[in-house]
């Protein structure tokens, strides 16, 4: 099943076809196991998402946190009490003019020097959401999703059907 | 005269730093892996039908309760096991299922997971310390199975 299939089942799952296409797809997934098995999984995973809305915890009160983001529009609101003195302007743009160039050196230095050129990850840079890992089946009838909770640093690939115990 | 000298120590700082960064991801690409590896059960049941399963650790039993459905995980087993930069790893985690582990260029491992003998599924990524890496699937009467992989620190 190619890609493009697997795109319309997803999206006759979802409800997203016009009315010929959807009886086109149903009409399919009636004759073909392995599209009836992939519509199965997809609407698996659809209820097991909606039954499961992800948790979002903030580790403060409720006043308190709203109390911080007041602080901060008050103080980003606030102008700043002193302006640079003309002297202190002078040294800052000598420094920048120095500076700049040197970083943009260094940059290129740590590109060029660094032999993984690949990004690393972090736990923060991470989608919540559906990832795109790389995820192969050689037998047709199984099909995979992958799906990356950053609350729980946690990768899942959901493979279905699959007889392994 | 001090800001050239400032430039210059500046410049120099930063390209042992980039040698340095980059004599550490390769040492660290080289290492070996040390894996916890779980073969888990999930079922609505309230008892395990069989008495050598037990039950999973209740920071996982957390974590998976807030993905999945089901409101019992029993461990089926569970080992630690290392893959070595390069010889992959294999682990039976049941008579019928098996994964085997294998250390990829760019720090990402390749896992692969057999079912009864054939190949079900191979993902590619990287995993990170304190991240899980599961792949599941549906069992007959409405359980499920997981696999379950994390990386462990190295003794």
């Amino acid at each position: 099943m190619n890609r493009e299939l697997q795109d319309k089942i997803q999206a006759w799952v979802d409800g997203e076809l016009d009315a010929s296409e959807a009886r086109r797809i149903a009409d399919l997934t009636q004759s073909n196991p392995t599209a009836q098995a992939l519509a199965n999984n997809l609407r698996g995973f659809r209820d097991l998402i909606r039954s499961h809305p992800p948790e979002r915890v903030i580790d403060a009160s409720r006043d308190f946190y709203w109390s911080r983001i007041r602080q901060g529009i008050e103080s980003a609101e606030t102008p700043s009490p002193t302006r640079p003195t003309p002297n202190a302007t002078r040294f800052a743009t000598r420094w920048l003019a120095w500076f700049v160039p040197s970083a943009i050196v260094a940059g290129a230095a740590i590109f060029v020097l660094r032999p993984d050129s690949t990004p690393i990850p972090t736990r923060q840079s991470q989608s919540p959401v559906l990832v795109e890992h790389v995820v192969e089946s050689p037998l047709n009838e199984v099909s995979t999703l992958t799906f990356y909770s950053s609350n729980d640093a946690m990768t899942v690939v959901w493979v279905g059907p699959a007889d392994i115990l | 005269m001090t800001t050239r000298l400032l430039t210059l120590a500046l410049l120099t700082s930063v390209g042992f730093h980039a040698l340095l960064l980059g004599s550490q991801t390769l040492a660290a690409d080289a290492a070996d892996l040390h894996l916890h590896a779980q073969l888990i059960w999930g079922t609505d049941s309230d008892k395990a039908s069989d008495k050598s399963l037990k039950p999973i650790p209740p920071d996982l039993d957390k974590r998976l309760r807030r993905i999945f459905k089901w409101q019992n995980y029993f461990e089926v087993i569970q080992t630690n096991f290392v893959v070595s930069p390069t010889k992959p790893s294999q682990v039976d985690m049941s008579r019928e299922c098996r994964i085997e582990i294998a250390q990829q260029s760019g720090g990402e491992v390749e896992i692969q997971l057999f079912g009864k003998g054939k190949l079900v599924v191979k993902k590619r990524q990287r995993i990170l310390p304190g991240e899980t890496v599961i792949i599941a699937g549906d069992d007959k009467d409405y359980n499920a199975w997981f696999v379950v992989l994390n990386t462990l620190k190295p003794r």
